[in-house]
């Protein structure tokens, strides 16, 4: 049994396909933007927004799908970046935010960052 | 490259860029929305970064050795000992469900395995490795422990009995590694530091 949700979540994640990185016992997140969206995925699936499960089985497709249209040495593999793909998706079927108001302000940051760069 | 589902934004040029501005444009919404809060995204992570996970472990063990008392009582008691080195809320683990630690000596080696993921020791020993899940890596342990060890680079000498710990739901065991030679008269900090969950879960020992 599980005392934690946290621990059931992962557990979950932890099967076959689905296996987030790891090293030495602790996930491996290389930057802060993956280690966000595991939580908020992690945080949505708690408050009952969605199943882990239903995550999970997203996953593996998607990463299915991501390697039947890739190279399997293809480098530009980033686990995060399937992640968030799924994320998103589920948030836009489960009607938690809707696709268009995620896309402006996406817009509006990556506008920003650009503009900032270019200064 | 296109990430699937993600077809109607074309920023093709920085994924990094793109990857970290949905998840704050998607991160944004949700707080203003009330659907989580930041604090709630920091919980989860601060949970898994610095509540659970093998550094525990390795402070056990480093205690351990270097205090027979305490030694005793983690052996006995691994909740208690938990406890007593004050380690976070949850460590002792709820109703009905304990750690118990088993100790490895010149002359017996223990190994650790388990049919489910929830039985591996989360709280002292991080996330469980892919393989440990493996129904074949459970099914040889149990079969030829001495051939599996050998395969992860652990020899071990024909006189040494070898036991093998199948986790229940109720009890989710873990191993005390033998300290190393010559380590003496190193600080607990710097025993902690040579401990790896390989050496807690028994496929490979602690070495210097």
């Amino acid at each position: 049994m599980y005392t934690k949700y946290e621990e059931y979540a992962l557990s979950v994640m932890s099967g076959g396909d689905s296996n987030p990185p790891k090293i030495n016992g602790k996930l491996n997140f290389k930057d802060d933007w993956s280690q966000t969206a595991f939580a908020i995925a992690i945080n949505l699936s708690k408050k009952g927004y969605f199943e882990m499960e239903e995550f999970r089985q997203l996953m593996i497709k998607t990463i299915r799908d991501w390697e039947n249209s890739h190279d399997l040495n293809d480098k530009s593999w980033n686990y995060y970046e399937i992640w968030v793909s799924v994320l998103e998706k589920l948030i836009y079927e489960k009607e938690v935010l809707n696709r268009s108001e995620v896309s402006s302000f996406f817009k509006k940051i990556i506008d920003c960052k650009s503009s900032f760069k270019n200064e | 490259m296109t990430i699937p589902g993600d077809e109607m934004f074309n920023y093709s040029a920085n994924r990094e860029l793109e990857s970290s501005a949905k998840v704050k444009a998607l991160e944004a919404l949700l707080i203003e929305k009330g659907v989580i809060t930041s604090s709630s995204v920091d919980k989860i992570l601060d949970y898994f970064e610095t509540k659970m996970g093998p550094f525990n472990g390795a402070k056990l063990v480093a205690k351990a050795w270097k205090d027979p008392e305490f030694k005793s009582l983690l052996l006995e008691d691994c909740n208690a000992a938990c406890e007593k080195l004050d380690m976070p809320t949850g460590m002792s683990g709820a109703e009905g469900e304990i750690m118990r630690v088993a100790e490895n000596t010149s002359s017996v080696h223990n190994l650790i395995i388990c049919t489910l993921c929830s039985c591996y020791p989360w709280p002292t020993l991080g996330l469980p490795p892919y393989w440990f899940k493996d129904p074949t890596f459970r099914a040889r342990s149990a079969r030829e422990p001495r051939v599996v060890l050998s395969e992860f680079g652990l020899d071990l000498n024909p006189e040494v009995e070898i036991r093998v710990w199948d986790s229940s739901g109720q009890i989710r065991w873990w191993v005390l590694p033998e300290q190393p030679v010559g380590t003496d008269n190193m600080s607990e900090e710097e025993l902690a530091s040579l401990i790896t969950p390989e050496a807690m879960m028994g496929v490979s020992k602690v070495v210097v």
